[in-house]
């Protein structure tokens, strides 16, 4: 588990130094549909809604982590 | 498998948190101003900032109809009990129906209307009206037969490159009534290379005390609130990522009224209701990073941490790959493995204690799930779409998830 740990801090860390402006001209691959994280709204409310009632954790991207269900 | 809480104390699971959400505020803080971005990508609608419009909710004045049905399915595998809680079955079956209709009423503002039905079918059910067919079994898993939710949504245009909404809605099944309000903000960065929004939702839940035996003790009241911070970045030609933060209390009565946990004493099994603490503090990181690797093929990673004063730590990761199958047509792939460690109340008791929970769901246990999903689009814009998602969990009780979508937009 602490490989797992340090391989999730190293990745997290990989996210941040790129910060630099793009020009919108070297935007084209991010308007491709591979690209594209919006997906439909009643994908992302279920899939959060299952994985909220069959795990302990919730939260993180937009799930309001608790409240509105019977569940705990 | 080795504890997770075993492995990062408990003092240090805030400031490993903490300090991930510095690291995203202060990458914030670097955006530069630059000139808006135009649509870059022929067969591909975008916005004004070259990010691709998937969603109707992306542009004031695009309406759109989205349907969905979804099934879940837990299999406590064999005889209904030898899976997750030794002394329960906990099969269960749910089938949801929802919609979710945006429409702009001018060009500075939309409403959005979600609704939602879900039918259950469960052991715990079942065997309500006929325990001497599984001796021995309890209920367990989902609360009753339907739940039903309703949520309105209002979202303006503020300025440029800023927008703020709120939201009000209500859930109801047979225990429960719950209240949900909440508002949102969100804006581009300078630079039009980041995206940041930042959301307040309470949910305020009256709860009837209906106990596993069908003894009802009254009610209870239940507050949860959360905020919600989040952060999305393009961070070169080819890749980009988000991060999210959510700080969430709840307080009231936080069990399951029908749980039960079983007492091994010297005398035999003693079955009590389900203690749990009456408040709730929830820490959770979010980060996922997307890259283009070629011609139609991208790939993805994403992690969540997340820890809660009860003493569930949770972790997940999950790769994903993105691929065109033809002109209007990509697949997602991914797998994703979870690891969480038991809450405090959580075991296997021979006595009465404080709080006493015997819930699958707040155990020590991993899992792996694979899954595929084909998604079509028409004109730029992700028109239908159905998948299939297995998780496979160390204490074997597996689920299978499955959706289907259609999305209207006109």
């Amino acid at each position: 588990m602490r490989k797992k740990i340090a391989l999730l801090l190293v990745l997290c860390g990989a996210m941040l130094p790129s910060c630099g402006t793009v020009e919108y001209w070297d935007k084209g691959h991010h308007a491709e549909p591979i690209m594209a994280y919006q997906p439909d709204g009643t994908l992302s409310h279920f899939e959060q809604k299952v994985f909220q009632s069959i795990e302990g954790a919730a939260g993180g991207f937009g799930a309001s982590a608790g409240g509105g269900c019977g569940c705990n | 498998m080795v504890a997770t809480d075993t492995l990062i104390p408990k003092g240090m699971r805030g400031l490993l948190i903490a300090g991930l959400a510095h690291l995203a505020l202060t990458g914030a803080a670097q955006s530069q101003e630059r000139e808006p971005a135009k649509a870059t990508s022929p067969g591909a609608k975008t916005n004004d900032y070259g990010t691709p419009i998937t969603s109707a909710k992306e542009k004031v004045g695009l309406q759109s109809i989205a349907f969905r049905l979804g099934l879940y399915s837990k299999d406590d595998s064999g005889d209904g009990t030898s899976a997750g809680n030794p002394f329960l079955d906990e099969d269960l079956t749910v089938i949801q129906p929802s919609m979710i209709m945006d429409w702009g009423l001018d060009d500075v503002s939309a409403l959005s209307v979600t609704a939602q039905y879900d039918w259950v079918s469960s052991a715990s059910i079942e065997r309500l009206s006929d325990r001497t067919t599984f001796p021995g079994t309890q209920q367990s898993g989902a609360s009753g037969d339907f739940y039903v939710g309703l949520d309105v949504a209002y979202r303006r245009q503020l300025n440029n490159g800023m927008r703020g909404g709120g939201h009000v809605g209500f859930g109801k099944e047979y225990d429960y009534l719950s209240v949900g309000l909440g508002g949102d903000l969100a804006w581009e960065g300078p630079d039009r290379n980041s995206t940041y929004s930042a959301s307040l939702n309470g949910y305020f839940d009256s709860v009837d005390l209906i106990r596993f035996n069908g003894v009802e003790t009254g009610s209870d009241n239940r507050t949860s609130l959360a905020g919600t911070f989040k952060w999305n970045r393009v961070l070169d030609s080819a890749s980009s990522m988000q991060l999210g933060a959510t700080v969430s209390n709840q307080s009231g009565f936080l069990g399951t009224p029908y749980n039960s946990v079983f007492i091994d004493e010297v005398g035999g099994l003693r079955e009590v209701n389900e203690v749990l603490p009456d408040s709730r503090m929830r820490y959770s990181f979010y980060g996922s990073y997307r890259r283009w690797i070629m011609d139609g093929g991208a790939a993805e990673i994403a992690t969540r941490i997340y820890n809660d004063d009860w003493g569930i730590f949770g972790l997940s990761l999950e790769p994903r790959w993105y691929q065109q199958v033809g002109e209007n047509l990509l697949m997602r792939f991914r797998y994703r493995y979870y690891d969480q460690s038991a809450a405090d109340s959580f075991g296997l008791f021979t006595t009465e204690e404080a709080f006493m929970t015997q819930d699958s769901e707040l155990g020590d246990f991993n899992s792996h799930t694979i899954g595929v999903r084909i998604i079509g689009y028409r004109d730029g814009l992700q028109g239908w779409d159905a998948g299939l998602d297995y998780v496979m969990r160390s204490d074997e009780l597996d689920h299978i998830v499955a959706s289907a979508g259609y999305l209207w937009t006109f």
